[in-house]
């Protein structure tokens, strides 16, 4: 008797014997073509407005919207290393932030700014469309991306790094907010993002057989292997002194399975220069990437399963929990706070978790993904 | 769309539909579904094609797969059918070893999540390598590597089940 592999061979050529014959597919994939094509044309036309004309449009900010000053930092800032001590959670403060003006950057609480806003157009069958519109920092104003790319990923600089995409469908690009290539690193970012050093200098790519680390000015990247193995839902992220990079490790006790995403165990730290195993260290959580690392390295922002799941608050000594936050994106900003927002509210935080200040979002924000830097 | 674009997406469908509905068969087990997944690619292709017509293939390949798989991890969203569906071989008598076996995984093969079945598909219809299994999927080769894996060992579990043909001896 033949193995098991031969007899499955044979098997599935059955299968795929019994497709049914190729009638009249072109005329109605053409149909269905014109559709999804109709369709993207009338709402990129639709987004751009929604991002970029909004300057002129009159808008309801939330329910009670007081004229919007200028927003400004009047909280002081804790110190960026919690006590391990809790205090009663203080109440935040509300304000309402302004309208949006594509001719200037938009600030939200604690200096932070938004350096990007994507929206997916959702048309027929699965496949979306995906615009974003860019902060240029050498102007100020805000410029839809040209290319067709999924993702964006702000740098701390002036370069964004795209990916997926009709675009970019198998390599990253590193291009400026008007849309000009600088660089095609000619690998494929596999389970996770790209992310950017802190200072902007080297790009993280996870890539099939690893990560690598790159230059966006010139070539010459480097691709390491971790020793462990990710989980379904990876990340990658750099540490805050740009010298390591963090990568969770699966639980190998973890029965896999369909239903349910694999748990990590370990946070394993990397050298960004020799890809060597640092130390590794007990955490379920996986960072949500490198905006999620307090400044002292010693908490950071973290999640179990998909992009959607709970952000928590980790100390880094021991992958404890020190507190839950609200928001389904976050980051730590210079002063050791923290901001978490989406796209009706944004919370500043302090290093304990707690939140101190509270805003709403004009509702031209709806539907849209906030990219948010710390502030410039 | 210029007409030389349109000609030649008509080729392009001409010459490679039959192939797309194999692989689609393979993973669906329906004629319809087989169909409707087809479709689907191509008309993305179709609204695409001016940008993708130098790599079409690939592209249409890439989106049957992930289209199929799209609905992984997502409760209640699957399709496969149950172990208790797998059928018993009938007419053992009439044949060989190898063919029973073959209509047994046939069916169990049905009974798998569409991931896994996709990466089955890849490895042994279209006899892709990891690495491009891997990259197809937008996943890890490792992850191919342990899907496969589980596939296989859940295929030989079930026919192991339905088909006991040293017991029968």
């Amino acid at each position: 008797m033949r193995n098991l592999e031969d007899n499955l061979r044979d098997a599935v050529h059955d299968l795929a014997g019994e497709a049914p014959p190729p009638l009249d597919l072109a005329a109605a994939a053409r149909t269905r073509g014109r559709r999804i094509r109709r369709r993207r044309q009338a709402t990129l036309a639709a987004v751009a407005a929604a991002l970029i004309g909004v300057t002129v449009t009159p808008y309801a900010v939330l329910r009670e919207r007081a004229t919007p000053p200028p927003v400004t930092d009047v909280t002081p800032a804790p110190s960026p290393s919690p006590s391990p001590s809790r205090s009663p959670e203080p109440s935040p403060r509300i304000r309402m932030l302004s309208t949006f003006d594509a001719d200037r950057p938009y600030r939200l609480l604690g200096g932070a700014v938004v350096v990007a806003m994507s929206r997916t157009e959702q048309n027929e069958v699965t496949e979306g469309d995906t615009h974003h519109v860019l902060l240029d920092r050498a102007t100020g104003r805000y410029r839809e991306l040209a290319g067709n790319y999924r993702e964006v990923v702000p740098g701390p600089g002036e370069l964004f790094a795209v990916h997926e995409g009709p675009d970019a469908e198998t390599s990253v690009h590193v291009v400026t907010a008007g849309g000009e290539v600088r660089r095609r690193i000619p690998r494929q970012a596999v389970g996770d993002a790209p992310q950017w050093s802190p200072d902007g200098s080297r790009l993280l790519v996870p890539v099939s057989d690893g990560f690598l680390v790159a230059d966006p000015d010139r070539s010459g990247d480097r691709t390491f292997q971790p020793e462990g193995e990710c989980p379904d839902y990876c990340s990658y992220s750099w540490l805050p002194d740009g010298t390591e990079i963090a990568v969770p490790r699966r639980d190998p006790a973890w029965t896999r399975s369909e239903a349910q995403p694999d748990m990590a165990r370990w946070l394993d730290i990397y050298s960004a220069t020799t890809g060597k195993l640092v130390r590794s260290q007990e955490m379920t959580g996986r960072p949500i990437g490198t905006r999620g690392w307090a400044p002292d390295g010693r908490h950071v922002l973290t999640r179990t399963g998909g992009s959607t799941g709970t952000i928590t608050l980790t100390d880094t000594s021991n992958g404890s929990s020190v507190a839950e936050l609200s928001g389904s994106d976050a980051v730590y900003l210079a002063d050791g706070r923290i901001l978490t927002y989406d796209d009706t509210t944004v919370t500043l935080h302090d290093a304990l978790g707690r939140p101190i200040e509270k805003a709403g979002l004009p509702t031209e924000f709806r539907g849209l993904t906030l990219f948010v830097s710390a502030g410039s | 769309m210029k007409q030389s674009l349109e000609d030649e997406f008509t080729a392009f469908v001409a010459e490679r539909g039959q192939s797309l509905l194999r692989i689609a068969h393979a993973m669906t087990g329906d004629r319809e579904a087989a169909q409707d997944l087809v479709q689907g690619a191509l008309a993305k292709a179709y609204s695409r094609w001016p940008r993708i017509h130098g790599d079409a293939e690939a592209y249409v390949r890439k989106i049957l797969y992930n289209d199929r798989i799209s609905a992984w991890r997502r409760p209640g969203s699957r399709n496969e059918v149950s172990m208790a569906d797998v059928p018993e071989r009938a007419g053992q008598d009439r044949h060989d070893d190898d063919v029973a076996e073959r209509l047994a995984l046939r069916e169990a093969l049905l009974s798998l999540p569409a991931r896994q079945r996709a990466v089955l598909v890849m490895r042994y219809l279209e006899d892709r390598s990891v690495e491009e299994t891997a990259e197809a999927l937008g996943c890890r080769p490792g992850t191919v590597a342990s899907q496969s894996s589980r596939a296989l060992a859940k295929l030989r579990e079930l026919v192991g089940r339905v088909t006991p043909l040293e017991a029968s001896r």
